[in-house]
């Protein structure tokens, strides 16, 4: 793994410790008092994130020196070994899922599940289209027979709403 | 008649022909997941939850465990026949079954490998039964200073799951920590840390940060690569022919052995099923008469190593459900079924619910009874899962945690916490902070305080009347003891890596 990005990470905890402690300051004390109170354990994980990003942190930068190669040994889930990986690749399936989920009510689930289905595909490399158009479809479709119709889960179906409402389909 | 109560109430669950539609899609669906590497118990559970919130409890417990029991059989398929576990707990397996197929007795592992997991799973379950009766009678001795205990020790457990590095661990605990305590103060009900925000007011829905953590986390990360599942196994196999009895017949003291060590250790919250099928492999190895053959296609290493993870499998519902302390990923989110459905999580679990007992031992026993008759047809079903195409199974996975979580309460809020828990579980998994540890202290962690708090104001707000109660001083010295065990362990288990390093360096 790379040693800057997990000292970024590290640098990140240290910064959300103060943040934690500052904004657990202000948690108002309340009415009944007890041994313990209402910030004690804000305050814990407060700390907890300041000091062992601290200790993390100038263990990370003694060593820096002494090693030339950012890439240290490392301490998560590793990669397949032999196939290439890429960080933009996950950067740009979490953008298309933010964008999916933010057109999920204005879209409707109709319409956005199957952009995104085909959008996270074509961001893998897949470019067979129409077969990610049939898979994208009927995955949507299917899901939302269980869901709306087998499960009675309210799903937004955006401008199909007036059709699936004369429909019978719908009935909010 | 105590003992024989859950059993019996189980067997009776299975007159119901729903409950069986349910075991048979779980069994199924456990089976095929399973046999996909890196796609786990945990995973799949992360996938189905948001099905289960529509379902009766009973059924979807049934539903989860057979999922269990299909997973811990399926990952061992492709970890024989093509060398590629299908999760860690299917290592050992894959070095002995592997070494055998090369020498053309896959048929021979496959068959020990099948035998093994059925009676890992069905030895399991009145073990299971026997560990969890004592704890639920007990049940009614459980007040708060006892339940803030048994948090106690449950936080605890985290240690186990701390991964290479002990303080990213609890820095991963101590953000589950936090997320939990968002909302609303248990003792003034004043709310905390919502910077104004009605969406988290009352704190967060625990379901989508679970699954964003367990499962979306893993997702995202998956998609760093691009490849197939087949590349790595290279060529296409089939099945060989079931071996007879008498092949089979020496692995059985060893398949006994490692179904009680599998229960026993499955049954220690943090330790799960790839421990326990680790220890009783080597144990089996010092009590086999031929050690050698252990790493070079042992059928008695393939045994002990199949029934101790399908019997933790039992072992691991015994804290859950009798303390309410769930001891790995797919725990945790079992009881967020459990709590989405309305029970709370505890030792009255069991009183207030019986018939969840009975779900979990009629669900497995079901889910054993399909795996007999369609467990070796099923092997066939997995070599093919392993050639389904990875990519288009993250994204449709992706797909379907979204609608799930959005199911929950029709809310895109929700699905946006999902999706931040799973950026933040993304960056977790990659740098070493335990993802399991965080969403297990997801689970306890407003427990815990609300717990200590109220205890203590039971006890006139005095932490000597507090911790001098029995269960809860037994219990918070077990504690002690467990984290100074688990402290020491991963220290020696670190030095064990810098002297493998250094040796390999020089």
């Amino acid at each position: 793994m790379d040693r800057r990005y997990d000292l970024a990470i590290v640098l990140a905890f240290i910064a959300v410790g103060v943040l934690v402690i500052a904004v657990a300051r202000t948690i108002p004390a309340g009415l009944h008092r007890d041994a313990v109170g209402s910030r004690a354990f804000f305050f814990g994980v407060g700390i907890l994130f300041f000091v062992g990003g601290c200790i993390l942190a100038t263990q990370r930068l003694v060593r820096w020196r002494a090693q030339k190669d950012p890439m240290v040994p490392m301490e998560g889930t590793e990669d397949e070994e032999g196939k290439p990986a890429s960080a933009l690749r996950p950067a740009a399936i979490v953008g298309i899922s933010i964008a999916y989920v933010a057109l999920l009510n204005p879209l409707g689930y109709l319409l956005s599940t199957p952009l995104f289905i085909i959008g996270a595909l074509a961001v893998l490399g897949e470019r067979k289209w129409w077969r990610l158009i049939i898979l994208a479809v009927s995955f949507t479709v299917i899901f939302y027979i269980i869901f709306a119709q087998v499960l009675n889960t309210r799903m937004s179906v955006g401008p199909f709403a007036p059709l699936f409402r004369e429909l019978g389909w719908i009935y909010n | 008649m105590e003992y024989l109560q859950p059993l019996i109430g189980g067997l009776s669950l299975l007159s119901s022909p729903v409950i069986w539609v349910y075991v048979l899609f779980g069994t199924v669906i456990g089976v095929i997941v399973g046999a996909l590497p890196g796609i786990g118990t945990t995973l799949t559970y992360g996938l189905v939850l948001p099905f289960t919130f529509a379902m009766d409890p009973v059924n979807a417990i049934a539903f989860l465990l057979s999922i269990s029991v299909g997973n811990q059989y399926g990952n061992s398929i492709p970890a024989i026949l093509m060398g590629l576990p299908g999760s860690a707990s299917a290592i050992m397996t894959c070095i002995d079954g592997y070494a055998l197929q090369r020498r053309g007795e896959g048929g021979l592992a496959l068959g020990v490998s099948y035998i093994a997991a059925l009676g890992g799973q069905i030895v399991s379950i009145p073990l299971f039964v026997v560990l969890t009766v004592p704890l639920v009678q007990a049940a009614y001795l459980f007040m708060q200073p006892e339940m803030c205990a048994l948090y106690l020790l449950g936080m605890v457990c985290i240690v186990s799951l701390t991964g290479k590095n002990v303080i990213k661990g609890l820095m991963a605990a101590g953000f589950g920590i936090g997320i939990a305590l968002v909302g609303l103060d248990p003792m003034n009900n004043t709310p905390r840390f919502a910077f104004g925000f009605r969406a988290v007011r009352s704190g967060f829905e625990i379901v989508p940060i679970m699954i964003g953590l367990l499962a979306v986390g893993e997702l995202f990360r998956s998609t760093r690569q691009v490849f197939q599942w087949g590349e790595v196994s290279g060529a296409k196999i089939s099945l060989p022919r079931f071996p007879s009895w008498r092949q089979l017949r020496p692995t059985i003291p060893s398949i006994l052995f490692g179904t009680v060590v599998g229960t026993l250790v499955g049954a220690i919250p943090g330790a799960g099923g790839t421990p326990s099928a680790l220890i009783s492999y080597q144990y089996a190895q010092f009590l086999s008469k031929h050690p050698e053959e252990f790493g070079h296609g042992s059928i008695e290493g393939i045994g002990a190593n199949e029934a101790a993870q399908n019997a933790s499998n039992s072992g691991e519902l015994v804290p859950t459900f009798s303390l309410g302390i769930p001891g790995s990923g797919s725990m945790v989110l079992l009881l967020g079924c459990l709590t989405a459905h309305g029970f709370i999580p505890g030792p009255q679990l069991l009183r207030t619910g019986p018939e969840l007992f009975y779900a979990s031992i009629g669900g497995m026993l079901a889910s054993t009874v399909i795996l007999i008759i369609t467990g070796w047809k099923c092997a066939t079903l997995m070599l093919k899962a392993v050639n389904m195409n990875r990519q288009v199974v993250t994204v449709l996975a992706l797909a379907t945690t979204v609608i799930g979580v959005y199911s929950l309460n029709a809310r895109v809020f929700d699905v946006f916490v999902m999706l931040a828990a799973g950026i933040i579980g993304y960056f977790m998994l990659r740098y070493g902070y335990s993802t399991a540890g965080a969403a297990l202290a997801v689970v306890l962690g407003a427990g815990f305080e609300a717990n200590l708090r109220q205890g203590l104001n039971l006890v006139d707000n005095s932490w000597v009347k507090f911790l001098s109660r029995p269960i809860t001083g037994i219990t918070v010295a077990t504690c002690f003891v467990l984290l100074l065990y688990g402290l020491y362990r991963t220290h020696k288990a670190r030095q064990r890596l810098l002297v493998q390093a250094s040796s390999e360096k020089s």
